[in-house]
């Protein structure tokens, strides 16, 4: 058998926002590699309309706007994703397909990608001087890890259980775990 | 995989370094929370031993230090791996646990890790000024996926299949597939 040496094709961000606009399926952009993105379940699809529901009520009289799903979050020249959720409210982040100063991020975790969320999204969506709040929602059971910033700027976590609140403060709202997980069939009480 | 409590506390990495010298487990550190990592498959455990074997003989006589498995990198402020196999040739990196500029990493995939692998640790690993390449070496397959940084610091992906040549940059050498999966039980094609 010969050897194969081959060389692959690193992209330019440019040239991924170029093929993802023609492309039928969704890609994250790490470092210059394209890695699709796998469809969901039912249940992680009712978690994240409970969310747009609430932070769209929410945003109501601020300048804040509720993305979901299809629009990018660019975090770095090397790293960009699709959150679940995304709240923006930085006027000058106009961008049509690509946002880069998101107040408020939200990933519903998936036995897939629960380490990249966990991990990788983690340290990358902490490292925007713009974000507030990372909220990591759990999909079986009714808990949230948050991610916010201390009055000293610092990264702190609370765990949220099932009765507690969700502050999201750049809507200066709260949200009830109750509602996040409406309708939702929980598998551990 | 690594596996984690969730206790709604980050932990300062000073506490995390105090911890990992008298664990019996390793953990990697990411944001400020502790991942254990689990144990390797016998031919991870040769395909990493016949890299590290081969560059420490490479090694000898030049300023470079070849370490396995046990030492730690840290790539940011709160983030640390054990990297399989890590080169260090820079004298003044002389923590006895902790390496601040390798100049290359080495890991060998496993299934549960190969995400990690190729996604979070690319982009942590290639952050680094001091790195000159990253090689990615599957455990089922003769597959070298060789990332590396030419002199105007743009990173590049060759990959060597079946047998052939990897290049090393430091200790300068080239590692022949052959040697790399020596001893190491491969998947037909």
């Amino acid at each position: 058998m010969a050897s194969v040496a081959t060389t692959e094709r690193l992209y330019t961000f440019e040239e991924f926002l170029q093929l993802e606009r023609t492309s039928p399926v969704r890609h994250e952009f790490v470092r210059g590699r394209r890695f699709a993105m796998a469809g969901g379940s039912a249940r992680h699809n009712r978690i994240v309309r409970n969310w747009i529901t609430l932070l769209a009520a929410a945003e109501v009289g601020t300048p804040c706007t509720t993305y979901f799903s299809d629009v990018l979050v660019k975090v770095s020249p090397t790293a960009s994703y699709y959150p679940d959720v995304m709240v923006c409210c930085d006027p000058t982040d106009a961008d049509e397909y690509t946002k880069r100063r998101p107040c408020l991020l939200v990933e519903v975790l998936s036995p897939s990608t629960e380490h990249i969320d966990l991990r990788e999204k983690l340290l990358n969506y902490l490292s925007l001087p713009s974000l507030q709040s990372y909220v990591i929602v759990h999909q079986e059971r009714a808990l949230v890890e948050q991610h916010d910033r201390d009055e000293h700027g610092e990264w702190r976590l609370r765990v949220v259980q099932s009765d507690g609140v969700v502050p999201v403060p750049c809507l200066e709202a709260e949200l009830a775990m109750a509602d996040i997980y409406a309708g939702v069939q929980l598998e551990m009480a | 995989m690594a596996s984690r409590a969730i206790t709604g506390e980050l932990i300062s990495v000073e506490e995390y370094l105090r911890i990992e010298e008298q664990s019996n487990i390793r953990h990697e550190y990411v944001g400020g929370l502790m991942h254990a990592m689990t144990g390797g498959s016998e031919e991870h455990n040769y395909a990493a031993g016949n890299i590290y074997t081969a560059l420490r003989a490479a090694a000898r006589g030049t300023v470079c230090r070849v370490f396995m498995s046990d030492i730690k990198v840290r790539t940011a402020p709160t983030v640390f791996y054990y990297p399989d196999v890590l080169v260090t040739c820079d004298p003044t990196d002389n923590d006895r646990y902790v390496k601040l500029r390798p100049c290359l990493v080495v890991e060998v995939l496993s299934p549960s890790t190969t995400t990690t692998d190729r996604r979070e640790k690319m982009l942590a690993y290639q952050s680094l000024p001091s790195l000159r390449a990253y090689l990615v070496v599957h455990q089922d397959q003769p597959i070298v996926e060789r990332y590396w940084r030419d002199e105007h610091g743009t990173w590049h992906l060759t990959v060597m299949q079946r047998d052939g040549l990897v290049a090393v940059p430091c200790p300068e050498t080239a590692l022949a597939l052959a040697d790399i999966y020596e001893g190491v039980e491969l998947s037909t094609p």
